[in-house]
């Protein structure tokens, strides 16, 4: 006996049910489409074009055209994962960041200029290291803030309890949006509290081969990411100690996936959580469903044309580089100093893939 | 070309979501019409081939799963499970303890998946969207087909 699940949604269904009337937190167009953020996250992007007109009423309007392409290209990040510091005290042993508490603070700055060049709408990760060690962090919102940027941050679990104050007046401040926390220990039911204290737009973070059973209780009813495991610094150092039981905990979250679906409010995947665990044939996604919630690929950078396909990259500021992802070979990271403009960035970050 | 994230900001801190299933919130938007629905864990789910995609044959077939897992079908677990299904307007009638239950999973199918799903018990949303979420099914097959 085999135990399946079918997932399969209609486009224009979900995309009505995830944004009627919701609050539009940035709408701008970029490539060949536009993107429409909404408040609770919600991102839809559609190929196409704005014409200006004359309306039925005499008034000049712009006019969204939707065009049928086969893939999206972009001119600057649509988000982008950025490193403030390599500083913490968590002492994770998979760290792959490999954060210490002698680790640097970055220079934000110095990074002023580039940041006033982003493009209101667009969705920065802050992360670190423990961003809470940033003496520049409520500074840096501010100014993301003024930008027009919406600003999400990532938290070790271990760092909620001694910022919760701080976060709940990041959180009402509108300063951050979405909060990821990186799950340490499913049996702390106090942090469950904190988390429940800081609104909807938390998603739990876990990682493809620690992640197990014992945490269901933790993440039911939440939105989870599930992260491949990067097997890079401390977490290759960790990998060839627990390498069965890490291959264990994948085989068993490859096995659960289409039950442990229906625990979760929503469950997404990096591209290594991707390649790790498979989801779509485990979730029964059908080919359709599949690519109107597929974001694309950090690593397929460009098209025929020489367009850039990819929507993201990643800055580390403690060591002023920038680059594809936090796991690219440091032949693929590239300087920058601060006063660049983010498209030249981004075409920075896709240079030798 | 549209695509769509639902539901949640970027927070990754080394790449992006890059899929994201709305597990749950497509859910939130079930509206089962008002009903009684009924089950005692009677199924004889052995080798198949079936399909189970109706709201009874899914709850029967969780009922089921916690008796061929041995899953804790306490009192006041039952009821809680009762109680959320009141909420969403379902009136639900299932047997007051697993010796009522009559049914049986073959054996090589009580595994992992056969406990979480019975652990569903404890998180009555899951089990609310494991057994109304239209376009979810199980199929129970074998290799020999």
């Amino acid at each position: 006996m085999t135990f399946y699940l079918e997932t399969k949604m209609k486009q224009e269904e979900a995309i009505k049910i995830f944004t009627d009337n919701k609050e539009i937190l940035g709408c701008y167009v970029n490539g060949n489409h536009r993107t429409i953020l909404y408040a609770d996250g919600t991102k839809v992007k559609e190929t196409g074009y704005y014409i200006n007109e004359i309306s039925s009423a005499g008034k000049r309007v712009n006019r969204w055209v939707d065009v049928e392409t086969d893939h999206l290209t972009y001119e600057f990040p649509e988000n982008f994962d950025i490193k403030i510091t390599d500083r913490c005290d968590g002492g994770c042993i998979y760290c792959h960041e490999n954060s210490t508490v002698k680790g640097v603070n970055g220079n934000l700055r110095q990074i002023e200029p580039m940041i006033k060049t982003l493009q209101p709408g667009t969705e920065v990760a802050i992360g670190g290291g423990n961003i809470f060690e940033h003496p520049d962090l409520v500074w840096f919102l501010e100014l993301l803030k003024k930008q027009g940027v919406v600003s999400n941050i990532t938290v070790n679990q271990k760092h909620l309890a001694k910022n919760k104050d701080l976060l709940l007046k990041l959180v009402n401040e509108k300063l951050v949006n979405g909060i990821g926390v990186s799950m340490t220990d499913s049996s702390n039911t106090d942090d469950m509290k904190i988390i429940d204290m800081l609104g909807s737009n938390v998603i739990i973070h876990v990682i493809a081969g620690l992640f197990n059973e014992a945490d269901i209780p933790f993440v039911c009813n939440r939105k989870i990411i599930v992260l491949g495991y990067k097997n890079l610094r401390r977490g290759h150092d960790h990998l060839q100690k627990e390498f069965m039981s890490i291959n264990k905990n994948i085989e068993w979250l490859k096995k659960s996936l289409p039950i442990l679906a229906f625990e979760f409010n929503t469950i997404s995947f990096d591209d290594l959580g991707i390649e790790q665990v498979k989801p779509q044939s485990l979730m029964g996604v059908n080919d359709s469903t599949w690519n109107t919630l597929y974001q694309g690929s950090d690593t397929k950078v460009k098209d025929d044309m020489y367009n850039i396909t990819c929507c993201t990259m990643f800055i580390d500021v403690p060591t002023m580089k920038v680059c594809r992802m936090s796991t690219a070979p440091l032949d693929m990271r590239h300087s920058f100093d601060g006063t660049e403009n983010i498209r030249d960035l981004f075409k920075l970050s896709i240079k030798g893939w | 070309m549209k695509t769509i994230r639902p539901n949640v900001f970027e927070t990754n801190s080394s790449s992006e979501h890059t899929i994201c299933f709305p597990c749950a919130s497509a859910c939130e938007n079930l509206n089962p019409a008002p009903q009684t629905l009924a089950a005692r864990g009677e199924g004889e789910y052995g080798w198949g081939y079936d399909v189970l995609d109706t709201p009874y044959s899914l709850l029967d077939y969780w009922l089921v799963a916690i008796k061929d897992t041995g899953m804790d079908y306490e009192p006041e677990k039952r009821q809680a499970v009762i109680d959320y299904f009141a909420t969403k307007q379902i009136t639900l009638e299932i047997p007051e303890s697993v010796e009522n239950m009559v049914g049986y999973i073959d054996h090589q199918s009580v595994d992992s998946n056969c406990r979480l799903l019975a652990g569903f018990i404890d998180n009555p949303e899951a089990l609310f969207k494991f057994v109304f979420c239209p376009e979810t099914k199980i199929i129970i097959d074998n290799d020999n087909r």
